[in-house]
């Protein structure tokens, strides 16, 4: 009995070494694939007024509609532009007990790779190009250091709270504007 | 998992009893003596405690059990119906539904509550058996001590006369032939016996002696037939007998339930095909052991179990009949019923969703087909639409239900509250049946409880006051629930004393919620009721006044895309009109366009169109609002109010006001293009953007790609805190105005 449970956990932790990775403004950032519901093309995104610039508005995704996020912009990167491989990726945040679907564009997705958990060293305090709140370890992979993403703080509900705050801002600013 | 789903099916079967039993108790204060309401009543007990029993919840098979027995009695005309009895099941209802909750809820009951309760009703069975006691002794003398074989006889005729409180069991058994050697004495049945009831009499049965060749002296041939008082059950009795192996007993039921039990079969539920036996042990009349031997015997001679039963003497050969009526009559109904299925509602939704999309993918079809303007193609496109149409509606339907069960429930508050306070009042229900979607039924419950209760305590006058104002002493309730214009009209009056403007004022500028000095219309006053932290009650009572309530009740209709309204004629009442859309998934939108987006308004709320010519124009930059047909309209420029980008590349600068009316308010919406109606399906906003005001929702276009639902009624309440400095600016650019024309009159 106890060893089924431990064959349960080896496996989920087989399906947690994995990580996809792709390219954000020239670098190379990684996501545990656990996250990852699809990966879909860049297509027509329709945006939402009275939001912060980086969620860039809501797709259409058979029929459910997604709020999409430019992950750059969230990172307060430079946008990359938006060519034949820009991808939006849809990952599944669990919020209380509830799963919402939110798509991340990124510049270029490159492959699903295994990551052993040894090569992965806790984020640097300092020093790297996003805030470290965003990272959740950093990967050696062929020489080059990949940051792993931390989705859940990326999108978290206090982000969520702090998006709103902004937006009420925002939504007295253009109060006063008129 | 299978038995959680069972469990949520007897719990919501429960509710749906105990719903039954509420409105049945309320028919039962005014007819106190209605059988048919009294039946009710206890076959909705009767029923959860068989469910109960098939789950094992202990708890709630005790609870019911003792509410059980005092119904019984009640339906038996051994507990006289008053008030007290009715408010003590009252709250045993209530009880048991704390019950069927905590099952949900996996939580745990107040059991002190419950014992409260079944002790004051074992007062009441208790006072009345001390009667039944006195009345057996009477009969005592004249019991009959005959062998059972001759009671069957004695039944049908006594069948025939009302039916007399003797509770004589008639029991016969015999010990097997070992017992003795066993050591087994039958004096330890007896004592038990005598545990559970009164030994009338004991008849020992020679009948089993073998000739005296056979006779073994320590053979136990003796069998015993007694007659046996108890108010215990038939199975309780039979426990008494249950360890001995070999032995063969029989109890017979008291000879005068013979009609109880009767009843009690043609009471079952007729939704479900019983077996005879089945039956019979679910009356108590039989016990499963029987039945088992019977079944038995039944295998081995082929004999009908029935006959086998009443051979036996375990029931009587009427009881055997009426059951076998009752069986023939379930199988009847079972044909002739609307078979109805239990859905989980969560399957309803991804219908209606389902639906949603393909109207949503029919529509984008049709505008690629439009685009080839093949004939045949058009056709069956068109053919495939009014299908979906059909189907749409059809599924829509499904999800609506009648509003009676949610009505009906006001009965009880109307009555608890008013008693509470000493009023008189009577609630008049009408519009019952008028279908809303279910998830506008489970939301409007709270608002319109909270509603009743404001006229329960504040509207309606106590009996004294109500005669002195020359009115009737018992106080009206009016609910109403009617279809206007696509949407459902729900009206709640009553014939109060109204609302007083002057205390409204009073309190409203106490609580720092108005401008003292400025004057307000009719309108106006009512309507800070709905202001949070109002309330005119100058005592708190545990009923309202708390002072959260009518904001809140605004703001839960107004989620459910919903309007209140109140009027009110001081000394005369007050009524309140709550507007609610027949559905919540499906809207009729108008599609707009701003910044070459596309945003959608709902139709009903679109009243007119106007383009904007060049002279408006001027006039709009100048300032927000324009006269229309002599009325000044406030205007709302959409691209400005939602921070758009300007639109570089007008082609046609030409923009558009499209005027919309929301309880009332009118506003005049500046875009740039109309593209016209469109059906929408309404997808919730999600977690990211519920904090944006202004939108409701996004929707899927026929092209594909998503469009936002404008919230006209967040829209125009911004427009409305506005307003005064939209009459501030007014009086300003009117004094530019003049000065201007006056300068340019100089010039």
């Amino acid at each position: 009995m106890s060893d089924d449970i431990q064959e349960l956990s080896n496996k989920s932790q087989l399906d947690n070494d994995q990580y996809l990775t792709f390219i954000l403004s020239e670098e190379e950032f990684s996501l545990p694939i656990i996250h990852i519901k699809e990966i879909v093309e860049y297509c027509e995104i329709t945006p939402v007024p009275l939001v912060p610039s980086f969620i860039k508005g809501v797709i259409n995704l058979r029929g459910g509609v997604v709020p999409v996020i430019g992950l750059a912009e969230r990172f307060g990167m430079e946008a990359g532009e938006i060519t034949k491989r820009t991808c939006i990726v849809i990952v599944e945040i669990e919020h209380d007990s509830e799963v919402a679907l939110m798509g991340c564009i990124v510049d270029k997705v490159l492959q699903v790779r295994d990551i052993e958990d040894d090569v992965i060293d806790p984020a640097p305090s300092f020093g790297s190009t996003i805030n470290i709140d965003f990272i959740k370890g950093m990967a050696k992979i062929d020489e080059k250091i990949v940051a792993i993403l931390e989705i859940e703080k990326i999108l978290s509900v206090e982000e969520i709270a702090i998006v709103r705050e902004m937006n009420k801002n925002k939504e007295n600013a253009t109060d006063d504007a008129d | 998992m299978e038995l959680d789903e069972c469990v949520q099916i007897f719990a919501s079967e429960s509710k749906e009893l105990l719903e039954d039993m509420e409105s049945a108790l309320i028919g039962l204060e005014k007819k106190q003596n209605d059988p048919e309401l009294i039946n009710q009543i206890f076959r909705a007990v009767h029923t959860i405690k068989g469910s109960a029993g098939l789950f094992g919840f202990e708890d709630i098979i005790e609870f019911t059990h003792v509410v059980e027995n005092v119904l019984d009695d009640i339906r038996n005309c051994l507990i006289s119906v008053n008030t007290d009895i009715i408010n003590i099941i009252f709250q045993c209802k209530d009880q048991i539904n704390l019950y069927i909750e905590a099952l949900i809820s996996e939580s745990q009951v107040d059991e002190e509550e419950s014992k409260r309760l079944a002790e004051l009703l074992k007062t009441y069975q208790n006072g009345e058996q001390e009667q039944n006691a006195a009345e057996e002794l009477q009969a005592d003398s004249s019991c009959p001590l005959t062998p059972f074989a001759e009671t069957n006889e004695q039944d049908e005729t006594s069948d025939k006369k009302p039916a007399e409180k003797d509770h004589y069991f008639h029991i016969s058994f015999y010990l097997g032939e070992d017992s003795f050697r066993h050591g087994f004495s039958p004096k330890v049945i007896l004592d038990q016996l005598r545990d559970i009831g009164e030994i009338i009499s004991v008849t020992p049965h020679l009948d089993h002696f073998p000739n005296i060749e056979n006779y073994c002296p320590d053979a136990c041939y003796l069998g015993w037939f007694i007659i046996f008082n108890s108010d215990k059950s038939k199975q309780e009795i039979a426990e008494v007998f249950e360890f001995l192996d070999e032995s063969s007993y029989h109890i017979l039921p008291p000879e005068t339930s013979v009609a109880d039990f009767q009843k009690m079969i043609s009471e079952l539920p007729e939704d479900e095909y019983k077996a005879i036996g089945q039956m019979l042990i679910d009356i108590g009349s039989l016990t499963e052991k029987e039945l088992n031997d019977a079944l038995k015997a039944n295998l081995e001679t082929g004999e009908l179990t029935g006959k086998i039963l009443v051979s036996q003497g375990d029931v009587q050969a009427e009881l055997v009949e009426t059951a076998l009526k009752k069986q023939a009559q379930v199988k009847q109904t079972k044909k002739n019923a609307i078979s109805l299925i239990r859905i989980d509602a969560s399957k309803l939704d991804t219908l209606v969703n389902l639906v949603g999309e393909m109207v949503i993918s029919c529509a984008k079809t049709g505008r690629l087909i439009k685009k080839y303007s093949d004939e045949e193609l058009t056709e069956s496109a068109s053919e495939m639409t009014e299908t979906l149409e059909e189907m749409r509606e059809v599924v829509l339907g499904l999800r609506m239900i009648q509003l009676t069960g949610t009505f009906n429930k006001f009965h009880r508050v109307v009555r608890d509250i008013s008693s509470k306070l000493g009023k008189q009042i009577n609630l008049e229900i009408s519009g019952g049946e008028t279908e809303l979607d279910k998830s506008v039924i489970d939301q409007i419950s709270d608002p319109l409880t909270h509603i009743i209760r404001n006229s329960i305590d504040h509207g309606v006058e106590m009996p004294e006051e109500r005669i002195s104002a020359g009115k009737e002493s018992v106080g009206k309730i009016k609910l109403q629930a009617f279809h206007e214009t696509g949407a459902i009209c729900i009206k709640v009056s009553d014939d109060g004393r109204g609302i007083n403007r002057n205390l409204v004022i009073e309190k409203a500028v106490r609580k720092g919620l108005i401008d003292s000095n400025k004057k307000y219309s009719d309108k106006e006053i009512l309507n800070m009721i709905f202001e949070p932290g109002f309330s005119t009650a100058s005592e708190i009572t545990d009923i309202s006044g708390r002072g959260v309530g009518m904001d809140v009740v605004k703001k839960n209709i107004e989620s459910l895309r919903g309007t209140i309204d109140i009027s009110s004629d001081e000394g005369k009442g007050t009524e309140i009109k709550i507007i609610l859309p027949l559905t919540l998934a499906i809207i009729e939108g108008f599609n707009i366009g701003v910044a070459d987006q596309s945003y959608i308004i709902p139709l009903d709320m679109v009243v007119e169109c106007i383009s904007v010519d060049d002279l408006i124009t001027e006039e709009i930059h100048r300032k927000s609002y324009i006269k229309l047909r002599d009325e000044v309209l406030p205007l709302i420029d959409l691209q400005q109010f939602l921070a758009l980008d300007e639109v570089t590349d007008t082609g046609k600068s030409r923009k558009n006001i499209v005027v919309v009316s929301y309880s009332g308010k009118k506003a005049g919406l500046i875009v740039d293009a109309l593209y016209g109606e469109i059906q929408t399906v309404i997808k919730p906003l999600g977690r990211i953007f519920e904090g944006i005001a202004g939108f409701a929702g996004f929707t899927i276009l026929g092209s594909g790609s998503v469009a936002l639902i404008i919230d006209i009624p967040a829209l125009i309440n911004n427009a409305i805190t506005q307003e005064h400095k939209y009459f501030n600016e007014l009086s300003a650019t009117t004094k530019k105005v003049k000065s201007n024309n006056e300068k340019i009159a100089e010039v």
